[in-house]
């Protein structure tokens, strides 16, 4: 038996992949870090983690990635394929951060895909981003029209997607310090302008 | 900017927020197996209608997506029990543990020491080879390596390739399974490998076409094979009593990764 081929064999195997199995020189190197449980709970355990995040976010993911996307129906596709997208390449998530933020990643470029013609696309295109229905609310659309799209998309991600500071660092590429000031930054314009918009009502 | 600020700003947005919740789990793993999806909008409503075989992953997944929709798709749900009837604690395997020699030695089976996974990891203090299915030349080569011997390594031996894994001590719950898959004669051959613990007595296979086939199960070790159009299936567990202690629907994922019929 040659090894070369165990590791063609290996490929459907969830949660260990042909590389992840020479780089270790064998399946029990990333098994003997998952903390003494069971080959099936360790080959699961990812796509279970993935389900978990999907169960527990779903409405998060949704109404933040609408205001990328749109619209509603896109961002519930954009969620859809994220997490699918998530759970085919679970096996290259290498636990250097959050998992959800790793998720969170993979549905902003779909979301950002989906209103650029570019290609590839990159998270710095986020675009307009902007509140779905801006008649629920005009003072507040009005408001956050007057941010710049990425203090804009942070106000997002932290207000819709419930997203912390490190997490939103993770998603955008920056530092959690940038990810404070910013968002001190939005709230103290936000609240200025409503309460600019509410003095002149 | 103070707290009282920052909550006015939470509650504006709350109420902004859409709040209707239409996940559907069974979407994201169906989409994941790479399965062609076709949209329509009826009334206003997002309908999803699968172009093929839906697959479910996890106990109790149910799979029904729009299908009497404008006659076009299929419904599908994860075949034969889903619901376990006795949790058992982590399993183990006594014989293993107890270095009882059953089936062959690596020597008589013609079967190098370093040809088993996890031989290059830790020493292997004990190995048998096991035949599951006397009907196949496959051979299960069931390991114990480390310094006391309490790691537990699989290699699945299938004529000219193999594959496997080790658990750092042994918790079936109540088995462990293995996907592999390869092409042959133009058709996709998935096999099921894998372990089953001593509270395992039988295990059967349901398809996705309504069969359910009886797992070869010896010494702990069972192996069967499938085939594409057989999916969705569903490995379940039973004890000596016939109450079904385990289910397993991961090769319905891992075949999403195959290419090919």
């Amino acid at each position: 038996m040659a090894f070369g081929e165990v590791s063609a064999n290996l490929r459907a195997l969830p949660g260990v992949s042909s590389a992840r199995f020479h780089v270790c020189r064998g399946v029990a190197c990333q098994i003997k870090d998952s903390r003494r449980r069971s080959l099936s709970t360790v080959v699961d355990h990812r796509a279970r983690q993935i389900e978990g995040v999907y169960r527990s976010r779903y409405l998060k993911f949704r109404n933040a990635l609408a205001t990328v996307t749109g619209d509603w129906e896109t961002a519930r596709d954009v969620v859809q394929e994220a997490f699918a997208e998530a759970l085919r390449k679970r096996d290259t998530f290498r636990d250097e951060g959050s998992l959800e933020a790793w998720v969170w990643r993979i549905a902003m470029r779909l979301a950002i895909a989906s209103r650029s013609t570019q290609s590839p696309v990159q998270l710095t295109e986020i675009g307009e981003p902007g509140l779905v229905d801006s008649r629920l609310d005009p003072d507040l659309a009005g408001a956050l029209r007057q941010l710049p799209p990425r203090r804009r998309l942070i106000v997002f991600l932290h207000y819709f997607g419930d997203l912390g500071y490190g997490e939103i660092a993770e998603v955008c590429g920056v530092s959690e310090g940038t990810v404070a000031a910013t968002l001190s930054q939005a709230r103290h314009d936000l609240m200025i302008a409503l309460e600019t918009r509410g003095a002149s009502a | 900017m103070n707290a009282t600020g920052d909550s006015l700003l939470q509650d504006r947005f709350r109420q902004l927020a859409d709040t209707v919740d239409d996940s559907d789990w069974n979407d994201v793993v169906s989409r994941a197996a790479g399965l062609g999806r076709q949209r329509w909008s009826l009334n206003g409503r997002r309908v999803a209608v699968l172009a093929g075989i839906a697959f479910a992953l996890g106990v109790g997944a149910t799979v029904v997506s729009g299908a009497p929709l404008l006659g076009l798709g299929a419904a599908s749900t994860t075949p034969g029990p889903v619901a376990v009837e006795r949790q058992l604690p982590n399993g183990t395997i006594g014989w293993l543990f107890r270095h009882e020699p059953r089936g062959q030695s690596l020597a008589a089976a013609q079967i190098a020491v370093g040809s088993l996974v996890g031989s290059h990891w830790q020493p292997v203090r004990f190995a048998r080879v096991l035949t599951p299915d006397p009907a196949l030349n496959t051979r299960i080569v069931v390991s114990l390596i480390g310094k006391r011997g309490r790691n537990v390594c699989m290699t699945v031996i299938d004529r000219d390739s193999g594959g496997g894994g080790c658990a750092v001590g042994l918790l079936l719950r109540p088995f462990s399974v293995m996907t592999s898959g390869r092409m042959e004669h133009g058709r996709t051959l998935i096999t099921l490998a894998g372990l089953a613990s001593d509270d395992v007595a039988s295990i059967k296979l349901f398809l996705g076409h309504g069969a359910a086939r009886r797992v070869p199960l010896k010494d702990n070790a069972f192996y069967v094979r499938l085939s594409r159009p057989d999916l969705p299936a569903n490995l379940v567990a039973y004890d000596d009593q016939g109450r079904v202690i385990g289910t397993d629907q991961s090769v319905n994922l891992a075949a999403g990764s195959l290419t090919g019929p």
